[in-house]
């Protein structure tokens, strides 16, 4: 895996750990691979892939119980919550990026209904 | 965490007199054709009594060529820069240096022993054995094995000595990164004059002292206290060598 | 772990390093960046002991550099240092002789990852395989502390990936030190956990990897621009 070297790697292998659960490869309860396993697939040195697994463990994403390995919390709405995390990100640069251009918030809105339907035609 | 020295020397020792392959093959080489050629010219001619010449010169050039390879057996760890390999090892400079005394004793041994031996054969072959009845006779007529030992242990003792200050120059030569070989050079002749001169000394502090050797034999008091000497002075320049090494050498 | 305190070496006229203090902690894989020439590789020969300090001092886990400290470190330097004359097996039966921490098992694994036979001789195969051979028989070690002097320099690119992959693949975190120079920073800055940039002797900027590109929302590359800039860098 290729990783952005100007923004910090912990971050990215967090960000992997969810698209992995939004693209269905993970879910809730699910034990994801040990430190050391994931370190040796993502060619990454294992010491920040400790601090990947020490962050989602505080912003409760994962739960390591002794023995056992780490998992996926049990959490209902967790797709939803990173699904819309995600999307409000993307949404934030996106809508700034297009002000920036001179469109209007209603504008806006037009442009992403009519580009909706040219790629629902391109898709077919 | 720590490996015997003895299994470390013996790893060291091993590599030093593989590393020497080359040129032991070229000395071996060298006594046996060298042997076979004057053979061959006293055979066909030559004066039989060109032997004990021609072999003595052979055997004084093994003992050059042996004494050469001691100042390359150092310098070359520098050219093939594995002195990094070496200084970077947990191991001190005595078992380094003992080690490559010991690479150097046993060409010595090896080569200068088959010199020897080529030699005496030689010898034998062309001089008749007759030659050699007479020289026992004479030895043990004038109670000449005595001397002949002690002779053999100052030769080496002595070569010993030369060795270590042979590798004490060569480190000190290592010091300094223009003119080393020079440095090195100069060292090794200054350290033998002074040492020449340590030993006139003492000569002269025994013919002061009225211990004196009769014509034919050495004095069991002068042989100890020259045997004694050259020990001391062995193991200081070893000494000396190991801590230049430890301390003073950088890469 | 190791603490340079105020080392200053000089080599002739030249300074390499200049009152330099560096605290460098145990267990993390640490850059010491900088361009040719910085003061970086005497920096690493000196945690060895091939060079010594002219003032301050130095020190490993409170000890001076000597043969006992030795024990625990694994040096590789830039230079092709092994006995060209070796097979790839001797050099490793060479070094084993020395160490308590030749771990076995690893060598074997690590023969076959990074795709050398014990038969070969070491000045006959490429400079990529002599490389590797050289990481081979560090790494066949259980060394707490390793430096690495520029260990991709001339190195073909998937080489390279081999080697980087060969540094973390058994990495103890926690528990190993890993030393890396190196003034090509690309391959490296993906596995470090700490930097020191060295400029003219001296500490320029050091820290924690991942705050840095926080901080300044680049990677060490432009970091290392920005550190060098006042000067002509040779990049």
């Amino acid at each position: 895996m290729n990783f952005d070297h100007t923004k910090p790697i912990y971050l990215q292998i967090i960000d992997y750990i969810k698209k992995q659960i939004i693209g269905g490869e993970l879910t809730i309860g699910d034990k994801i691979p040990s430190q050391r396993e994931l370190a040796q697939q993502l060619k990454v040195n294992p010491n920040t892939v400790q601090r990947a697994y020490r962050e989602m463990e505080a912003m409760e994403l994962t739960e390591t119980i002794r023995g056992q390995g780490t998992f996926i919390v049990e959490k209902k709405q967790l797709l939803e919550e990173l699904q819309l995390e995600m999307a409000e990100a993307l949404l934030k640069n996106f809508i700034l990026e297009i002000r920036s251009l001179g469109y209007d918030d209603k504008e806006i809105i037009k442009l992403v209904e009519k580009y909706q339907q040219k790629l629902g035609e391109e898709l077919s | 965490m720590k490996i015997a020295n003895g299994s470390m020397l013996s790893t060291l020792y091993k590599k030093d007199i593989m590393s020497m392959k080359l040129e032991n093959i070229i000395m071996l080489v060298g006594i046996l054709l060298g042997h076979l050629y004057f053979a061959y010219k006293a055979s066909t001619g030559w004066h039989p009594g060109t032997i004990p010449f021609t072999s003595s010169t052979i055997f004084s050039i093994v003992l050059f060529v042996i004494l050469l390879g001691t100042f390359s057996s150092i310098r070359r760890e520098w050219n093939n820069n594995t002195i990094y390999l070496i200084m970077s090892l947990p191991v001190g400079g005595k078992t380094i240096f003992l080690s490559k005394l010991l690479t150097i004793l046993t060409q010595l041994v090896v080569f200068g022993g088959l010199s020897v031996l080529l030699g005496i054969l030689s010898s034998l072959h062309f001089l008749g054995s007759d030659l050699l009845v007479e020289g026992l006779g004479f030895i043990s007529k004038y109670q000449l094995i005595q001397e002949l030992l002690k002779f053999v242990t100052l030769l080496f003792i002595g070569v010993i000595q030369i060795i270590f200050v042979a590798f004490f120059s060569s480190i000190v030569g290592s010091l300094f990164k223009r003119f080393s070989g020079f440095i090195t050079f100069a060292i090794f002749v200054i350290s033998n004059v002074i040492i020449g001169r340590i030993y006139t000394e003492m000569l002269k502090l025994f013919m002061h002292l009225h211990i004196e050797s009769t014509r034919q034999s050495i004095s069991s008091e002068f042989f100890l206290a020259q045997v004694g000497l050259m020990l001391v002075i062995s193991i200081i320049f070893f000494f000396l060598t190991s801590a230049v090494y430890d301390k003073k050498v950088e890469l | 772990m190791i603490e340079f305190k105020n080392v200053t070496k000089t080599f002739g006229k030249t300074t390499a390093l200049d009152h330099i203090c560096l605290s460098i902690p145990k267990g993390k894989i640490i850059g010491i960046l900088g361009p040719n020439g910085s003061g970086k590789s005497t920096l690493l020969k000196m945690v060895v002991g091939l060079n010594k300090a002219n003032s301050g001092s130095l020190s490993i886990d409170g000890k001076n550099p000597s043969q006992e400290t030795r024990n625990s470190i694994s040096y590789l330097p830039e230079i092709d240092y092994l006995y060209s004359w070796m097979t790839i097996q001797q050099a490793a039966d060479f070094v084993k002789s020395f160490y308590r921490d030749w771990d076995e098992a690893k060598y074997k694994e690590l023969l076959s990852f990074l795709e050398l036979k014990p038969s070969m001789v070491i000045k006959k195969i490429s400079k990529g395989m002599r490389a590797k051979a050289k990481l081979l028989l560090s790494f066949s070690r259980n060394a707490d502390l390793i430096l690495l002097d520029e260990p991709l320099s001339g190195i073909d690119i998937l080489t390279r990936d081999r080697i980087i992959e060969t540094i973390i693949k058994d990495y103890r975190a926690g528990d190993q030190t890993i030393l890396i120079t190196t003034h090509e920073i690309r391959e490296i800055e993906g596995i470090l956990d700490e930097v020191f940039f060295i400029r003219n002797g001296k500490v320029a900027l050091n820290g924690d990897v991942e705050t840095l590109r926080e901080e300044h929302g680049a990677s060490l590359i432009e970091i290392m621009k920005e550190v060098y800039s006042n000067e002509n860098s040779q990049w």
